[in-house]
Order: C-alpha cells, then structure tokens, then sequence
C-alpha cells in the first residue's frame, strides 16, 4: 500500500515547501508560516468533524493548550523546547481523552456549546491568571531548536510547519483508508449500522477526539515559537470560527480541505487588511476583520448550503444522479420468463437444509414508548440453517423486535440469549461480537464510500488495526487489509455485485444498495442475520435471486431472521413463519400452515363488523 | 463564606437577566428545534439601542426601544437566514446563527467601540436596603420585567388562537403545518418574543451596570445554562435557573475570585450537559440533536 | 372539469431515492377514491407531496381546477385540501377542544367555527364526551376520530386521510369507514383514502388505484380492483389460483362486498 507514488508525492511536497521558503521574502514566509499553523488546526477539525462527523469547537483549548504549555514550561522552567512540545501534546492528549466520553454523549448542538464552552473557559482562565500573564499575555519564547539547529528564520518556520503539515495530511489521508478510518466514516454515515457492524463507537470517537487534540497543540506550540508571543485572543472563540470557516471553504470530505481552506482563508484576511483600514480607519481592522467573517460565514451558507453542507455532512449533500446502472443480474436469468418464486423454493429444497440447534432465544420481550407498547411479551427462537419470516400489518412491532434483539434498542422486560450468552443489556456492538448481523429497513449506507468499502466496514470485527496503525501501516496492517479486502471481494462475488465494487455506495438503485447491505451483514461470518424488509425496491428478478440466496446460507447452516411484507417471498423463503400483530404473536408455523391461519388472513385484511368480540354497549353507528 | 443577604439580592437581578436570555433560547427551540446561537448578541444588539435611544426617550421608553431593537433584529435574522435554510441540516443553521452572532458583534463593535456604555435608571434615587443588602431600584424594574415578561407568555400562549397555535407548533410542527398554520408567520412570532424579552430585560440593566459590545457571547452561554436548567422546555424553570446560575457567578466573584467567576459557571454548564442535561425538569431528555 | 383534484405525471426523490414516478390519478367531487398498495409504495409520500408538505419535482397538482404549484402548506388548506396524516398526529398534550379549535386555525377569520365544532361533535360524540382530556390519552381509534374532526375543522372540499386503520382493530376501523362513508353523503366531502388495508378500502371506496414501487400500476372501480389477481396476488401471496388462501380470501372480500 506504500508505493512509489507516495515516495514521489512526498518528494514532491517537499520540494514545493522547500522552493517557497527559500524564494519568498520575509513577509510572504512568514505568511506560509502562519498559513501552515491554520492548515494544521483544520487538519484537527477534519478529523473529529469530518471524520467522525462530531461537531466539536473545541479546537481553541487544545491550541491554547500546546501555546501556553510550551510557553510557561521553556520560560518559567527554562525547559527544552521539543520536550515542552511533547509535554503540552501529552497534556493536551490527556484531557481529551479525559473529557471525550462524556462529552460525546452530546450530540448536535449541545456538543457545540458544550465545546464552545470548553474554549470559553480555557479563554478565561487564561486571561484572568495572573501566572498565565493574563489578558498582557506572555513574552521571552524563544525559537525552538531541534537537535543544535534552531528554527529562527521565517523560512525555516514555512518548512517545519509544511513538513509537519504534510505528515498529518499523509496520516490523515492513510487513516481513511484503514480499518479506523473506515469506523470513523461509518460513524459519521450512520450510527446504528456503524454500531451493528460491532464498531465501538465511544471508543472511536474518543481516540479521534484525543489524535485531533495532539495536532492543535503542536500548532500551538510552534505557533508560541514563532510568533515569541502567547496572549489569550488567539485562543478563544476567534479560533474556532477560523477553522470553521477552513471547513466552510475547503469543505470537510477530504483532509486536503484544510490545507486549501487555510491558504483560501489566509488570502480572504490579507485582502481585508488592505482594504478595510482605507474603508474604516486602522483602528477598526480587528472588528472589520471578525465582521467580514462573520458576514461571509453567512452567505456562503445560505447561497451555497448545498456544496457547503455536503462538506458538513448533512444529509442532503447534492449529487448529480448518476446514469442508471444495469440491474443486478440474477443467478440464471435469462429472457426465458421468471420462475414463480414457489417452484424456485422446489427446486432450492431438491439440496435440503438441515436445521440445527437454537441459535438466538428469546422470552417475554416487551418494549414500551411512553404509553404505547410497540412489542408485548414476545417468543422468539431461531435454529441453525433456518429462515424465520416475521410477518405482521403495520405497526405490528416487528422493526421493534429487531432492533431489541439486534442491540440497538433496551427492552423494557424481557430476555434474550445467542448461543449461551445472555444479550438482553448487550449494546448493539457488543451483540455483534456474539455473531449477529443485520440489515436496516431504510437505507443505511454511508455518505461518500464505495461499495467495497462500505462492505471492509462489515469485517471490522475481524481486524484488529487501530488509530494508528491506520495512519502509519505496518506490514502487519498491510496484510491484514489486504485480507479484509479479498473477503469483502468474495462475498460481493457471491451475490453478484462484484463488478460494483468501487462504485459510491449511495449512487447504487435501491435494490442494489440492499444487496450491499446484505454484503456487509454477511463479510463478517456471522451466527445469525437479522433483515429487516430486503424486498423493498426490488425487481421481481432480484426478489427471485435473494430467495436463493437466503436458501443457499441456510444451508451453510446461517439462522436468518427476515421481516417481510411480500407474501409471495416469505412463502418461497421461509422454514417457519411468525406471524405478529399489536406487538404479539398471533401464530408461529409452517409457510402453509400461517397461510391458511383464520386469525392470520383477518389480521390482514380486517373483517366485517359483524365479528365483534368486545362490543361496546352503545354501538356508535358513526 | 456566608450566602449573605448581598449575595441573594445581586444574584435576584441578576439571575432575572440570565432567565430571560434562557426563556429566548427556549421559545426559540420550541419552535425550530435549534439552539441561536447569536442569542447573546442579539440582545446585546437591544441594549446599544436602548443606549441609542435613551438619547432622545426616558429610560422606560429606552428600554422599550431596546425590546423592540432586539425583537427587530431577531425577526430579520429568522428570514435572511433561517428560513431560507430551514430544510437543511441543523449543523448548517446552528454554523449560520454562530456567524450571524459574530456580524452582530463586530458590528456593533465597530459602530459604539468596545468602551462601556451606559444611560440613566428609570426612577433614580438610592438604592433600597433590605435585611442587610442593598439592591438599586433599577434592579427591582429588571426583576419587574423579566417576571411580567414570564407571565405575559404563558397568557399569550393559552388564549388567543395565536398563541395556541404557536403551542401546537412546539408540540408537533408537521401537524400543525397539515391543518394549516403557517410557520414562517409562526418563526416571527417566535423569533420577536425571543428577542424582545431577551433585548428588553438586558437593556434594562444597563443602568446598574453597563453594556459592551462584545458581552454577547458570555451573556449567551450563561442564558444558555438557565435554559438547560429548564429543561429547555419549562419557562419558569428557565427563571430559577437563571438565578442559580446568578446565585453561583456572584459566589465564587465574592468569595473565591471575581475574574474566575465566569469561568466556574462555564465549566459547570459543562458539567450540567455531560451529567444531567434535563436540568431541573424531571423527563429524561431523548436523545437531543 | 368536474375533477376536485387531478394529480398529473408527479415525481418525487427523497435525496437520492426516487420515490414518485410519474404518478397521476383524479378523483371527481364526491368521490371517494382508494390508493392501495404495498409498504414502501410512496402512498405516504405521495399524499403529503398533494399536501404541499413537499414540493414535486415535477408534475402538476389541481385543485377543482386551479394549479396548486405555487401556493404553500397553509395556503393548500385554505384551498379546501386538507390531510389526516399517518398515525394520527394530533398534539398530545393539549385537550381535545383545542385540537378541534386549531384545526380550524385557517378559517379562524370566517365566523362559522362553532357551528362545525358543533357539527363535529355530532359526527364524533365520544369527542364530545371527552373535550377537556388530553389528546394523548385517547384511544387509537378516537385519536382518529379526533384527527378527522380536525381536519373536518377547516371545511375542507377533499379530506385527503394516510392509513386511518393503521393500529386500529377491524371493529374500529370499520367505525372509521362508516364515518367517512357519511361524510361523503351528508356533506358531499371528497375522500381519497391511502389504506394498506385493501379490504377495508375498497369496501368504502367507489375507485381505486394501485401504486407500487412508485408507480400506478392499475386503476379501476372498486368492484374491479377486489376481484383483480394480482391484487389478491400482491396481498395474500402464493401465485396460483387453486392456493387455499386464495380461495380462503376470495370468500372473505365476497362475503363484506354482499354485506
């Protein structure tokens, strides 16, 4: 995964950084320099916003911290320079593991004002202590040396801040494409199918979360150095809403937008420098400065939330539609006319299923809304090489009961066990562990990923790489990724999508885009698959070849629960059928003995009003 | 260190301005499911122009000036921005309120300078002394206005049809969209109240203390807090929140640093979000994006 | 143009997915017309795009005539168009009077509000017994009730209602069709009926359509629609006629459509 290409790339950076400090004046160096600084503070924020999709402001405190850190440590205690970097990134590293977990349990808005908050009392404290020289700041940093040579000159700022800016860039971008980068985007995609493909979401989010807080304090820190001046400003609200407007500019899909958002903001503040003093007098650059932002911040939003949004991660990111793909061939389809799904069933049972042990068991589930029950004290049992339909009207509980026994849901009462582990309190990436898999009712792709990625995400309970060996791979990583990657293949073989593989997930028909989930669902080798209504969007040819294909992993001795609406499918899939209504069951039985089922039929489509077992005194004759 | 009388009766009037912030954070969020962050700066927006206007008006007509400026200024936002966006992601209008927040500010900023600003109470005179503790007679118009401004929404709400429908609208906005009500009329509504509740109480401060141009953000977190205490739902609540968040800044200012006094409150809005976000209410908040 | 609404060539995509395509379907003053169709069909969406809750992205919408494409929601009602949404929707924690008396918030101007809140309560007497509970502590079917007399508040021409049976058991869905039944005599409203529950729909409804993957796959009275195959087909499963339940559900639609 290391090629020659990287070797020249890097090459490549590094000439161009090298040309520029050596052929820019003082000014423009120092330019670069700071330029470099705000790359490095939006390559943080890519990574827990873009990455992970958490809308965190918190970058002001960790930049705060690595300045002062670096500041107070090489001033006051006379420290070394690089070992005062490497403190104040621990220190930064410490308290973002510290705070990530609670704090991540905040979402959306009250993430940002909590992280607002965060950057506010970090603003603060340093501006009231006296020991941080309060609101005057702190003076006498001197340039930081490495190894007997010092980084005096603003050329010599320009490389080390590019070269460190062009390592984070590479790890970020290496990030992407391992195991955790993949968590992460799946995160940010869809939670709950990040979660059902067994990703420990806390976890993820916090080591982000502290990866993002190292890199804005080792811009503080060079920053302390270069600038040989640390006051609280610069490490306050003004910060965050610089590297918001990186995002804003140079959009958050691809870390390389915060290098280009940092160089397009840079050039946006040097235009209004010169400017503004001619408009409002010199005093007023500072204001004229923020309002310009602030202005900006605005319109670009509201005339082009779209392409903006889209780099946020919002849901309506624009695409332009893609030209419609074929239809996913069926295993034998010809233009000779379909099977009727029944006869298809005869000819799959001509190889029989055996059915095995109990798989997944569940006893007297109940789920309450407030006042509504969704699910009233529900049995559930699933044998090894079977497939169970659960059938039922609308509103009958059955997406409810998936999402209890799948995790994703805590039952109000109830049990439930897969093989001899109890996983009724189980959160859903804990029961994935236990070898359930599943798919969702609406689509739950995640935003900018291929097929064959999306499918890597499946199989990543069977790896091991993290944070940082995604970053910077090791042999081991390779190969391991190499491993993941042949897997997803097969499985995509397997159901005929191979061909798709590198195709944006979310461009795919919806019939497609199912089947992709089902991949996912099944690259992890799973005990037990839970699908919740596969059918829907499909063609009659890929509801024929999803029967074989449900048949053909029964009998590699898969327990498979599928929720369903088509009858037709359910008869020609199905080894029991489990028929629900208002949250219980009303019958358990074969195909044919459902279909027969008085009760059943009448659940279904409701009977005249002569059959009324609880008539009301007075008969409102409406 | 004693809660003394002092303490109490700063952090009353204090508290009243910290609730009324909270109660515009809240109408607005009842309405629109989103959090303003320009808040803050909205109201301080009110009280420059109170400021302005106390040039020209009595103090109580200033301060209906500054009601009405901030109202204004609420209204104008909702339409230039909001609702224009009101079908996108949350994140892009909270993004949107943040920088209209910074507009604001800087605006204001370059129009009066940072220098503090100030302009004369409604009844002069010496402050009243109560068990010990004094508190000015502006303080107790502030506390004044900030609870008729509670009881006035509350009949607004229930009675005339407007206000119920501004109810439904926090209740189920698809529904009250299907028979009918219309939501930019409805934002308005929401939006002025927010902001002319919010702008009137703060510029009624002013006289006991002064205004800056960049006291927006500050003032926003704290409303912010009171409003979380509520519950972000319950506007008396809002109230008592807005006192004890009061009640905890003039605390630490007396009796363990006044410049660390802002900080503490920050760092417990942080707390308050990770350990207990329903605030005071008792309903355990789903899961609030 | 006897049409109180024709929906012409509409489509619709929800982000990416399309959901409508090129659906089109009238219904005459005083009908009452069944959209039937599977889950996941659009017939949901299909009747909030009607309700303006979301634009079409192409296509044209009438209402007795006249193009609704540039009015908004609470204009639409004005119109006379209003919808019962899906599982009821009424605001839970207010009574059921003020539901009612918000239901007529478009016509607030127009005076005659307590004559149809007291017509309201003549049609739904439970309602009447129980106007000052909150909403949300009523049943499922007088939630339904409630969200009829709702939307019965702002003297609409056509009641557009999205599965009024979902969650109701058969006698009180039967109640609800009665209801719209005489709400179609009495007063002349137009009905059009989304149901997943065929039956039910197309005992009340004089036509119906078939929409599925998006599409209007059939149209035809409702006489013809309950003795269509692939109706029967579609909602009962197994393919071939000589299938038990096919015959088991033949007998069931006779039996209500003698009754």
């Amino acid at each position: 995964m290391i090629t020659w290409k990287h070797g020249a790339a890097a090459a490549a950076w590094i000439a161009v950084v090298v040309v520029y400090a050596s052929t820019a004046g003082v000014y423009y160096a120092g330019l670069g320099a700071t330029v470099g600084i705000l790359a490095l503070l939006g390559l943080g924020m890519i990574l827990v916003t873009g990455y992970a999709g958490q809308f965190s402001l918190a970058v002001g405190a960790f930049y705060g911290i690595g300045a002062y850190g670096s500041t107070i440590l090489t001033v006051k205690y006379g420290w070394l320079g690089l070992l005062a970097l490497v403190v104040s990134a621990a220190v930064a590293a410490a308290v973002g593991f510290a705070i990530a977990r609670p704090l991540f349990r905040l979402r959306g808005h009250f993430l940002a004002m909590a992280t607002l908050a965060l950057t506010e009392v970090f603003y603060l404290s340093v501006n009231n202590a006296s020991f941080t020289g309060g609101s005057t700041g702190l003076g006498g940093i001197r340039p930081l040396s490495v190894l007997g040579y010092t980084f005096t000159s603003s050329a010599s700022h320009v490389i080390l801040n590019w070269l460190l800016v062009g390592a984070v860039l590479w790890g970020a971008l290496m990030l992407r494409k391992g195991r955790e980068g993949r968590a992460l985007l799946a995160i940010r995609g869809h939670e709950a199918a990040a979660a059902a493909a067994g990703i420990n979401i806390p976890s993820s989010k916090a080591r982000i979360f502290t990866a993002s807080a190292v890199v804005s304090a080792i811009g503080g820190s060079l920053y302390a150095h270069q600038v040989m001046y640390v006051n609280p400003p610069p490490f306050g609200l003004q910060t965050a809403i610089d590297v918001l407007m990186i995002a804003v500019l140079g959009g958050m899909r691809s870390p390389w937008g915060a290098v280009i958002g940092a160089i397009v903001l840079e050039g946006l503040y040097q235009v209004i420098e010169s400017v503004l003093p001619g408009l409002l007098g010199s005093a007023a650059v500072g204001a004229g400065q923020q309002l310009s932002v602030g202005l900006l911040l605005v319109v670009i939003l509201v005339l082009r939330p779209d392409g903006v949004a889209g780099a946020l991660g919002s849901l309506w990111a624009r695409r332009r539609p893609s030209e419609p793909l074929a239809p996913v061939p069926a295993a034998g389809e010809t233009d000779a006319p379909v099977r009727s799904m029944t006869e298809l069933r005869r000819q799959e049972d001509a190889t029989p299923s055996t059915i095995g042990p109990v798989v997944l068991s569940a006893r007297g589930l109940i789920k309450r809304f407030g006042g509504v029950v969704a699910v009233d004290g529900v049995d559930l049992d699933i044998h090894e090489g079977e497939v169970l339909a659960v059938i039922g009207p609308n509103g009958a509980g059955k997406s409810t009961l998936v999402n209890l026994l799948s995790g994703n849901l805590p039952p109000t009462a109830g049990t439930a066990r897969i093989g001899d582990v109890e996983t009724t309190a189980l959160k859903a990436h804990e029961v994935a562990r236990q070898g359930l898999s599943r798919t969702f009712q609406t689509p739950s792709l995640f935003e900018g990923m291929d097929v064959l990625s999306t499918v890597k995400v499946g199989a990543h309970l069977r790896g091991k790489v993290g944070m940082l060996r995604s970053s910077v791979p090791t042999v081991a990583a390779m190969r391991e990724e190499q491993q993941l990657t042949a897997e997803a293949r097969e499985v995509l073989r397997r159901i005929g999508m191979e061909h798709l593989a590198d195709k944006d997930a979310k461009s795919l028909s919806m019939g497609q885009q199912k089947h992709v989930e089902i991949a996912r669902a099944l690259v992890s080798r799973p005990r037990l698959l839970l699908l919740d209504e596969p059918c829907a969007g499909l063609n009659k040819a890929e509801k024929a070849s999803l029967v074989s294909l449900l048949r053909s992993l029964g009998r590699d001795g898969l327990a498979i629960l599928v929720i369903e609406h088509d009858m037709e499918f359910v008869m020609a899939s199905a080894d029991r059928v489990q028929v629900l209504n208002f949250g219980a069951t009303l019958r358990v039985g074969t195909p044919e003995e459902v279909q027969q089922d008085h009760r059943v039929i009448d659940a279904y489509l409701a009977t005249s009003p002569t059959i009324t077992d609880d008539a009301p005194a007075e008969v409102n004759h409406g | 260190m004693e809660v003394t009388m002092q303490v109490l009766l700063t952090a009353l009037a204090l508290g009243a301005l910290y609730g009324a912030l909270g109660i515009g954070f809240v109408l607005v969020h009842r309405l629109t499911a989103m959090v303003n962050f320009a808040m803050g700066d909205i109201a301080v927006a009110g009280a420059f122009g109170a400021v302005l206007a106390s040039q020209v008006l009595p103090p109580l007509g200033a301060i209906a000036a500054g009601a009405v400026t901030a109202g204004v200024v609420s209204v104008i936002m909702y339409h230039l921005t909001l609702y224009p966006l009101r079908h996108h992601s949350l994140m892009v209008q909270t993004i949107v309120t943040l920088g209209v927040g910074i507009a604001i500010r800087s605006l204001l900023q370059l129009i009066f300078g940072t220098g503090p600003r100030q302009f004369a109470p409604i009844t002069p005179g010496p402050s009243f002394q109560i068990l010990g503790g004094s508190i000015p007679r502006q303080s107790l118009w502030l506390i004044g206005l900030a609870i008729v401004g509670y009881l006035a929404l509350p009949l607004f709400f229930d009675r005339p049809l407007s206000g119920k429908a501004l109810s439904a609208f926090s209740v189920n906005a698809y529904a009250a969209g299907i028979i009918g009500i219309s939501l930019p009329v409805m934002a308005t509504i929401a939006f002025a109240l927010s902001g002319a509740i919010a702008g009137g109480v703060l510029a009624a401060q002013v006289p006991t203390s002064f205004i800056t141009a960049g006291a927006g953000l500050a003032l926003g977190l704290k409303g912010f807090v009171a409003a979380i205490l509520g519950g972000f739902d319950k506007l008396g609540l809002t109230l008592v929140g807005g006192f004890l968040v009061a009640l905890t800044e003039v605390f630490v200012a007396r009796n363990i640093s006044a410049a660390q006094a802002s900080t503490i409150v920050f760092l417990l809005l942080i707390v308050l979000l990770v350990l207990r976000p329903e605030g005071l209410t008792r309903k355990v908040a789903a899961d609030r994006v | 143009m006897d049409n109180a609404l024709a929906v012409t060539d509409v489509s619709f995509a929800y982000g990416r997915a399309q959901v409508l395509h090129d659906v089109s379907f009238s219904v005459r003053t005083g009908e009452i017309v069944t959209i039937i169709g599977p889950n996941g069909a659009g017939k949901s969406t299909l009747l909030n795009v009607v309700a303006r809750t979301f634009r079409p992205r192409s296509g044209q919408i009438d209402i007795a005539g006249r193009p609704t494409a540039r009015l908004r929601q609470n204009q639409v009602v004005r119109a006379g168009c209003v919808l019962v949404p899906e599982g009821r929707q009424v605001f839970s924690t207010l009574t059921v009077a003020d539901n009612l008396v918000l239901g007529g918030y478009s016509r607030r101007h127009d005076r005659k509000s307590q004559d149809i809140l007291d017509q309201v309560y003549t049609y739904f007497p439970r309602l009447s017994e129980r106007s000052g509970q909150l909403a949300g502590t009523l049943s499922g079917g007088e939630q339904q009730m409630l969200a009829i007399g709702r939307a019965m508040m702002s003297s609409p021409s056509i009641m557009l209602l999205d599965e009024p049976s979902l969650g109701l058991a058969p006698q009180m869905t039967a109640q609800v069709m009665t209801v719209l039944g005489r709400l179609r005599e009495e007063t002349g409203l137009t009905i059009v009926l989304v149901e997943q529950n065929a039956h039910a729909a197309l005992a009340l409804a004089d036509r119906g359509y078939l929409l599925n993957g998006g599409e209007m796959v059939l149209e035809g009275t409702a006489e013809e629609l309950r003795n269509n195959p692939t109706i029967k087909h579609i909602y009962l499963g197994g393919g071939q006629s000589d299938e038990p339940v096919a015959r088991e559900a033949e007998r069931a639609l006779d039996d209500r459509a003698s009754s």
